[in-house]
């Protein structure tokens, strides 16, 4: 772990991080930002998560839905990673003493790993089961999968900054 | 801008609500406010994710492949109950310290940004929510930027609660 926090140390001493950290608009705005971007991310997560489970969209193509909503999930993707990694970068030290932070980095692993086996396996195949209901168990196991952990990450987030 | 400042006569209500029981037990715990604060974002979440994905789809921006009517319809029962819930937080947030809602410069335009929209949402907005062809009015473009600045208005009034 040492390393980990002589490079928390060194980014926090680097001048872009002392900047943010002392701007009285930079951080409160970036941090209005991550929050409002966690909608525009995490609506199109949802709704194709849903489908999965068979909760909603049920009678449109698995597909389809993917396709409506996926450029909307990487717009919003790319507003929270640049988002938090400059919230990161203006305090890295109490991030790195934080254990819901510890906790939000843990569940950010298992939510990229379940879209990773996700996608580069049952997700392949589906030409076969598009319009099947109900989905495949693995297809509802990923989606409920998904909708849990980011509901961890969103939980873990917002109890790092309580400093609890 | 706060209640303090333009609505003076409002102050026997406030000091009202931080007598009351509830104020005084959510009070008397420190783990009340930030679990009741967390599930005001996961309901921020449904809600104005919902919302900016109709929205998207009045301004063309995206999930062409339903009309407007459809997304409404699939989505009204999660708006409904995601309003339902961000209000009834929202209430325990602002009994959690009524005097000092009334003293923030960020509450009372919240508040109003608040009414706004979930007014507009209901009347207004519904005519365009409603319409079941691909083709959007210029009209409708106008009612979904006119619903984005209210709703990112409570948003944006809400994230500066905490820091005026």
């Amino acid at each position: 772990m040492s390393f980990l926090l002589n490079f928390c140390q060194w980014l926090q001493d680097t001048s872009i991080g002392t900047q943010i950290r002392e701007s009285t608009l930079v951080f409160p705005v970036l941090e209005g930002a991550h929050l409002l971007g966690l909608a525009l991310m995490m609506a199109p997560v949802m709704m194709y998560d849903l489908r999965l489970v068979g909760v909603l969209w049920r009678t449109d193509p698995v597909s389809k839905v993917k396709w409506q909503f996926l450029p909307i999930t990487f717009a919003g993707f790319f507003l929270m990673v640049s988002t938090g990694v400059l919230l990161f970068w203006s305090e890295p030290i109490k991030c790195f003493n934080s254990l819901y932070f510890r906790i939000k980095v843990i569940f950010l692993i298992i939510a990229g790993l379940n879209a990773l086996v996700f996608h580069s396996t049952i997700d392949r195949t589906t030409p076969q089961w598009d319009t099947m209901l109900p989905t495949p168990a693995r297809a509802r196991i990923a989606g409920i999968c998904s909708l849990v952990t980011w509901t961890m990450v969103i939980f873990a987030g917002r109890y790092t900054a309580y400093n609890l | 801008m706060s209640f303090s400042a333009i609505f003076p006569w409002t102050f026997p209500f406030f000091k009202w609500c931080d007598g009351t029981w509830l104020c005084n037990a959510i009070k008397a715990t420190t783990w009340v406010f930030p679990l009741t604060e967390t599930v005001h974002i996961l309901a921020l979440v449904v809600l104005l994710g919902s919302i900016l994905l109709l929205d998207f789809r009045l301004l063309g921006i995206g999930i062409r492949y339903w009309t407007p009517s459809r997304i409404s319809k699939e989505l009204e029962t999660y708006v409904k109950w995601a309003l339902v819930l961000i209000l009834l937080t929202g209430w325990i947030l602002f009994m959690a310290e009524p005097l000092k809602a009334y003293d923030n410069m960020a509450f009372l335009p919240k508040m109003v940004f608040l009414v706004a929209a979930i007014v507009y949402h209901y009347t207004i907005f519904r005519r365009y929510s409603s319409i079941d062809k691909p083709a959007i009015p210029m009209m409708g473009r106008f009612a979904a930027l006119f619903s984005l600045f209210l709703w990112f208005g409570i948003g944006v009034a809400g994230r500066a609660i905490g820091f005026v």
